[in-house]
């Protein structure tokens, strides 16, 4: 098992220390921590930061330690890292004879293309030993042409398996389209859930031919119903993100929103003021049992109880992805 | 420059012949097989969109009179299967719906799965395929990456997108000889398409609505120091609860500008014209203002997505038909034809920026 961390900008990398700072919060009365952490979901960043550093104790209990940085912005194409900062958080990586992972996003349009391909560029520069999360088809080709010394790691946005169905589930009550279907429900849900489990990757035919691209590691979120992973692990190495899993995204943002309410619905054709920066903007999402959380164009969930099985000593996977705060 | 247009279940011939007089050239649909409805019930589509015939056809008669009018009409007829993910075991089940298909011999599939189209390859199907949103095609090295693999017809370009970023793109590939569409009309979504990873089955509000519909929350982000006030709140609590504590700090800091209003979109009254959330329940969503610009860059196909929505197609298609034959389409045209003052000062309305009608 592998430990990596993940920060999407320097700012945040030169913080980590804070990040992997642990208080216990349960020793503080809740009329007193309920004046910081009110019932606001923008808060759950914080407070999710401290639950998952005891999750992440268990692994520290066993041994491990980090030997990977993870280093980029998958979610939003105005936030991607510039090639000052690749250098920097690569050396940062040295110095702590970590591996390098560079993180490309899903969202790159032509003009925020290139500026992936000179990020790579100067990664390209200061080392042929580093791996490359690629979210865009787009950003494999630009590996296969002028990068072919870069691993390709398969990343979670190009892993489309549902995340969040909640009418799988035995025992809850029908939803309203049942069209006459004579199957038994518990017969249909479970099918349901097997579909869900069952991701693309499992089709040899694809499977194959991402080998023959070089792709070794997918890296995926962890999902309430899980992945039905062969006995083989499909050949490759996988990865799990935690305690961040998104559900959706998209390239329209209500944080932007507030400084231009056009940008809550559709992309405008000027550069982003970014008030993210100082800003959240997140729906509340009071009847979802898990904690949901909008940063920026994205919608995440904390990965509570149903996360449990990756923590154990036996779990079939090979490498942890730290997420200290909600990557954007 | 042509229409696409979107059948649903319950799109007759008769009326297919209509959408066809009204300026579409093109049709596409979901089929979802009684056996495959057996088996997933209301998850778990093949083609994104919920079960149910309102969107999708279900007997596999309806279907091919659906195929036999586009064909009589002169139009193209497109299958969809672009949901994204295709686990091994649902294969077989997949293959027999495309087997079936195959025998309308419609003219492209529409798919988001690089698995299934690896699929599709190895039964060998050999029909142009259309990259539908859910491929996620954002930029020109991603369309080579498809084209390199694969016979791709047609680029259905994702929504939320830029005009400049669709010139950008359609002038890079013109050396691949393909096809380029756009959304133009119907829902917009709220997450894109090629990334929205939780329900759509028609079981209740799907998450996005739920977004649109909740309750907004601002907040200012915490500082960098604010572990040092929990520190502070753990090592001596009661302490905090007088002025000048790390915690009463940390609350003055939080408070001392007022937060920015949430982005809540507000649909403005207007004397004349229709009201505009009824010219929502028409539109719903409308790029109109955009069909020129996209059709000087070369863009060949707009689509009209309007599967499950029965109501208000002929009028949507009209329109829509109308704006793309008009010899300069102004944004002013197109607020002329929509006729709600209302709905176009409304933000939320809008599936594209287009400056020139600002």
């Amino acid at each position: 098992m592998e430990l990596a961390i993940y920060f999407t900008n320097i700012d945040r990398l030169s913080q980590i220390d804070e990040a992997l700072r642990f208080i216990n919060l349960e020793k503080i009365p809740s009329f007193v921590s309920s004046a910081m952490f009110s019932p606001d979901p923008n808060h759950n960043d914080y407070i999710c930061n401290m639950n998952a550093l005891t999750w992440l104790n268990v692994f520290t209990e066993r041994g491990l330690d980090f030997s990977r940085l993870y280093f980029g912005q998958e979610f939003c194409p105005n936030l991607i890292p510039s090639a000052s900062e690749i250098e920097q958080a690569f050396y940062y990586s040295r110095q702590m004879e970590w591996a390098f992972t560079y993180v490309t996003g899903g969202y790159l349009p032509d003009a925020e293309l290139k500026q992936v391909q000179r990020n790579l560029e100067k990664l390209a520069e200061l080392t042929d030993q580093a791996e490359v999360v690629v979210n865009d088809w787009g950003v494999l080709w630009l590996l296969q042409e002028h990068f072919p010394q870069f691993e390709p790691v398969l990343g979670r946005l190009l892993n489309k398996q549902t995340r969040l169905n909640l009418f799988t589930k035995p025992g809850l009550p029908l939803p309203m389209h049942v069209d006459d279907i004579t199957t038994p429900v518990d017969e249909l849900r479970a099918s349901q859930l097997n579909a869900y489990q069952d991701v693309s990757l499992s089709n040899p035919d694809y499977l194959a031919t991402l080998k023959s691209w070089g792709v070794k590691k997918i890296d995926m979120d962890v999902t309430p119903q899980g992945v039905k992973r062969p006995a083989d692990g499909w050949g490759l190495d996988l990865g799990f993100y935690y305690p961040w899993g998104f559900l959706g995204t998209g390239r329209n943002c209500p944080t932007a929103g507030i400084a231009d309410p056009r940008r809550m619905y559709i992309v405008v054709d000027s550069p982003c003021p970014k008030p993210c920066r100082k800003y959240n903007c997140s729906p509340t999402f009071p009847q979802f049992p898990h904690k949901i959380v909008q940063r920026g164009p994205t919608l995440f969930m904390f990965h509570d109880d149903y996360a449990e099985a990756i923590f154990a000593a036996d779990a079939r996977y090979e490498r942890f992805i730290f997420e200290p705060w909600i990557p954007l | 420059m042509f229409i696409t247009f979107g059948l649903c279940g319950s799109d007759t011939p008769e009326m297919i012949a209509k959408y066809a007089e009204h300026g579409a050239k093109e049709f596409f649909a979901g089929f979802v097989p009684r056996a495959w409805l057996e088996k997933y019930g209301w998850e778990v589509c093949p083609n994104r969109r919920p079960l149910g015939s309102s969107y999708n056809y279900m007997q596999i008669e309806d279907l091919t009179e659906a195929r036999q009018a586009a064909k009589k009409a002169g139009c193209r007829f497109n299958l969809a299967l672009n949901a994204h993910d295709n686990g091994s075991e649902r294969l077989n089940d997949l293959r027999a719906l495309v087997e079936t298909v195959e025998k309308l011999e419609p003219d492209g599939y529409i798919v988001a799965d690089p698995a299934l189209m690896f699929s599709l390859k190895s039964w060998g199907i050999s029909r142009a395929l259309h990259l539908s949103t859910g491929a996620g095609c954002f930029n020109s090295a991603a369309v080579r990456f498809y084209c390199r693999h694969f016979n791709v017809q047609r680029v259905v370009i994702p929504r939320k997108v830029t005009l400049r970023e669709v010139r950008s793109m359609v002038t890079s590939l013109k050396d691949l000889k393909l096809e380029f569409e756009v959304m133009i009309i119907g829902y917009r979504c709220h997450f894109n398409d090629e990334n929205c990873h939780s329900i759509h089955s028609g079981a209740r509000c799907n998450l996005c609505g739920d977004v649109l519909n909740g309750h907004l929350q601002v907040s200012r982000r915490f500082p960098d120091n604010w572990k040092d006030v929990v520190q502070a709140m753990h090592d001596d609590p009661y302490g905090q609860l007088v002025e000048g504590s790390a915690l009463d700090e940390f609350r003055k800091t939080m408070n001392k500008e007022p937060l920015p209003p949430a982005p809540v979109s507000d649909t403005p009254y207007f004397e004349r014209g229709l009201d505009g959330v009824v010219t929502r329940a028409i539109y719903h969503h409308c790029g109109l203002c955009a069909i020129k610009e996209l059709r000087d860059i070369g863009v060949d196909a707009l689509k009209v997505p309007l599967r499950g929505n029965d109501s208000f197609k002929m009028q949507s298609i009209s329109t829509v038909y109308d704006v793309m034959t008009a010899e300069n389409p102004t944004p002013e045209y197109c607020r002329a034809l929509v006729n709600s003052p209302s709905f176009c000062a409304d933000p939320q309305s809008c599936y594209y920026h287009v400056p020139e009608a600002e």
